[in-house]
């Protein structure tokens, strides 16, 4: 019976990450690229669990810079 | 900015010692780089898509945890009461087996040797298995392993 609570356990925690919802908040532009328009930019990063049984955040930092075929680039860093 | 449902294109990830590194490039043409954008925000979205931050949701289930903890405390609550009403009956059932001659002695054998297990088999005797299923699970809800660490009474 305990390992099958355990097992249960475990597959609720999957199943809430897997169900887990993402938004940002407070963001803010760091600093501008002149010369690329490339931003370097901050923000924490809000995880709520399904039915909004758990929520965190974490702050995060990213930068998005243009492609030379007009693609946006994004690099997020902060990610635990 | 609800960051779900937007699609990127996934280019390379890695693991920092500051945190996880990745980046996409979106397939938004013509965007001005921005920080607020819906074009970044989906990237953003697809990022942390494709690397879930582990260390952010364990702490967002910590929630979780306590919730359960507090629903196991409030059955452990119930399983005092449970033992309350039955541990004389259920020590009346144990005292030659554990070979003890007074009640102290019956609460130590009781305590090292698997509260749980010896009062739940005690209630099986008096009330019937489903009961004593009842009191197994409220042990084991409740933290307790079937050796038994914690007096009740």
């Amino acid at each position: 019976m305990i390992k099958r609570e355990e097992a249960g356990e475990k597959s609720a925690k999957a199943r809430a990450f897997a169900g887990a919802s993402y938004s940002l908040d407070v963001i803010r532009l760091k600093s501008r690229d002149a010369t690329t328009g490339a931003v370097s930019c901050a923000a924490d990063l809000h995880a709520v669990l399904p039915e909004g049984t758990g929520s965190a955040k974490e702050p995060i930092t990213y930068e998005v810079e243009q492609t030379s075929d007009g693609k946006l680039y994004v690099t997020v860093r902060g990610l635990r | 900015m609800n960051l779900r449902n937007v699609s990127a294109r996934l280019v390379f990830g890695s693991a920092l010692f500051f945190g996880l590194l990745a980046a996409v490039s979106s397939d938004t043409f013509g965007e001005t780089p921005d920080c607020a954008s819906e074009a970044t925000g989906g990237t953003v979205a697809q990022i942390v898509a494709e690397n879930p931050p582990q260390d952010l949701l364990n702490a967002a289930y910590a929630g979780v945890e306590r919730s359960l903890r507090q629903k196991a405390y409030s059955r452990l609550d119930s399983c005092d009461s449970y033992a309350d009403k039955f541990s004389a009956a259920a020590l009346a059932k144990w005292p030659r087996a554990s070979g003890s001659r007074n009640d102290e002695e019956r609460h130590i054998y009781l305590d090292n040797t698997g509260f749980d297990l010896k009062i739940c088999q005690s209630v099986h005797e008096l009330y019937g298995p489903k009961a004593a299923d009842e009191c197994m699970q409220m042990g084991q809800s409740s933290g307790r392993s079937a050796a038994g660490t914690r007096s009740l009474m």
